[in-house]
């Protein structure tokens, strides 16, 4: 009896070593991100991997040089306004076109959905020259909506909202047709609402993807005035080669959005992953 | 679907009987409780169709000319005094087209792995949906970008002028398709001592122009060249 607790304890020990380990990988990166952020150049690129700390003192100027020679508001709120729109828009459309297709009966509804599972299984980069064509002809280049148009349909969200729909009961819909409930009422008073877990990991995950969007971004706005954080900082990756300082506060205050909504919804970032299986 | 329609009718004369039966802040009440979601929904939607509808009649879509200085340090981007000087020399009238400058794109395809980032992507796209004119960049660069077939045969008819004007300068690569031809294929402008160099500063020593395989504005491309090679 002894002998299994003690086992019990060890293992709880070893996992516990194990996971700290992990931790500790994880979070060398930002940890050398953040103190090159406040070190000299000479320091940043000194060759000595035991010179962790800034030795001449904590040289917060770096964030002040970055902030004054991009505009940082304007590309927090670039980016904000795409994230939002790109969630919002995702989770409208993925939410009635998964409805529709999980629930509803309709002639061709296989033909559409084996072509919305055709649109996933092929490489996103071609689909960018016909949609920054679109985006173009429309006239929306530099504009929100030019960053938002390539997240307004979402394949990957309408396959899982799909899914999220045929794996609720039949029962409540049938007992809500009994009712008298039309098919919308039904959708948004029934069945939308039971969606909720699925809808916050497409959220999310819709969410995590806009922010990391490098490429299209730098096709559509090349106005400084409209760039996103991503785009912003690849700029910046040319002007500030070699000063690894100026670089790392720039990578820093890019990432500061991303650390707040995942501080405020972690709960929901942890369900998110559980519910769709998927990795971020 | 007339089951449907007809279901749809007795909805609609119901809630009718309902609001008849209400005063008039009662059935301002009930339309925004039961019906909030409808009515931001036809207010989201009339929003985004106008929004693209204003854009699509009143934006400025077309191009006067669209280039990219691949590879640059220096301020050549939109808005700078190169933008500038170009758009007052070419007499460009930008509220009628667009005159795009991008200095802030890095690849360099002669090195290996130099295709593998967004923004050769980005370029390659800027290519293949015919916007982009031209590019200007490192000589090996641009000697790679032209083995890839992205950039214009000078020999080509379309620009015959070009070729004979500035024909001292001319920088060739290897071909793309050595199927058809193994001659070296005329890609690009040497713009070493230019004023991109001299002048604006945007390479140290030497660059290269090259044409877009799809660009359709080669009278621009000449006014560019006109204007560096003053």
């Amino acid at each position: 009896m002894k002998s299994a607790e003690a086992n019990a304890r060890r293992n709880k020990i070893l996992t516990q070593i194990v996971l700290i380990i992990m931790a500790f990988i994880m979070l060398v990166p930002f940890a050398w991100m953040i103190l090159t952020a406040l070190k000299t150049n000479q320091e940043s690129i000194s060759v000595n991997p035991f010179y962790i700390f800034p030795h001449n003192g904590w040289h917060w100027e770096n964030f002040a040089t970055v902030w004054k020679s991009y505009n940082f508001v304007i590309l927090y709120k670039n980016t904000l306004l795409m994230i939002f729109f790109r969630v919002v828009c995702a989770c409208l459309t993925a939410t009635m076109a998964g409805y529709a297709f999980g629930r509803l009966k309709f002639p061709g509804k296989k033909i559409l959905f084996t072509m919305v599972l055709i649109q996933m299984m092929v490489p996103s980069q071609i689909f960018i020259i016909p949609q920054y064509l679109m985006v173009s002809k429309m006239g929306m280049l530099n504009t929100t909506f030019g960053l938002v148009w390539p997240g307004i349909v979402t394949a990957f969200g309408t396959y899982l909202l799909k899914t999220g729909y045929e794996g609720l009961p039949m029962d409540l819909e049938e007992a809500a047709n009994i009712d008298g409930c039309s098919v919308p009422g039904r959708f948004l008073h029934i069945m939308m609402p039971l969606t909720r877990s699925s809808m916050v990991s497409l959220g999310i995950f819709t969410a995590v993807f806009a922010f990391k969007d490098l490429m299209w971004p730098m096709i559509v706005c090349t106005n400084a005035n409209t760039t996103t954080l991503s785009a912003g900082l690849a700029k910046m990756q040319g002007q500030y080669g070699s000063e690894y300082p100026t670089m790392m506060a720039a990578a820093t205050l890019a990432v500061l959005p991303m650390i707040i909504i995942y501080v405020i919804f972690q709960k929901q970032f942890v369900e998110g992953i559980a519910t769709s299986g998927g990795k971020l | 679907m007339r089951d449907q329609k007809s279901r749809f009718r007795g909805y609609l004369e119901a809630e009718r009987h309902k609001l008849e039966s209400l005063t008039g802040r009662q059935k301002l009440r009930y339309i925004i409780d039961y019906y909030w979601l409808w009515i931001l929904g036809i207010f989201c939607a009339f929003f985004i169709f106008g929004y693209v509808i204003y854009h699509a009649a009143f934006a400025v879509k077309d191009f006067w000319f669209y280039a990219v200085f691949a590879n640059t340090m220096g301020d050549g981007g939109n808005g700078s005094r190169l933008y500038t000087d170009f758009v007052d020399y070419a007499g460009f009238d930008t509220s009628q087209k667009k005159v795009e400058m991008n200095a802030s794109s890095w690849f360099d395809p002669s090195v290996k792995g130099g295709t593998v980032n967004s923004y050769y992507q980005a370029f390659v796209a800027l290519v293949e949906s015919g916007d982009l004119d031209i590019v200007v960049m490192g000589r090996e660069g641009l000697r790679a970008v032209g083995s890839s077939g992205r950039l214009l045969d000078l020999s080509d008819e379309r620009c015959s002028g070009i070729y004979k004007k500035y024909s001292g300068r001319i920088v060739t690569c290897e071909p793309y398709d050595e199927e058809y031809s193994d001659a070296s294929v005329p890609v690009g402008i040497d713009l070493s001592d230019s004023r991109l160099v001299t002048e604006y500063g945007l390479y140290e020593d030497e660059c290269v122009l090259g044409i877009s395989a799809y660009s359709s504005r080669l009278d621009s491309v000449e006014a560019f060249l006109d204007f560096v090679l003053l």
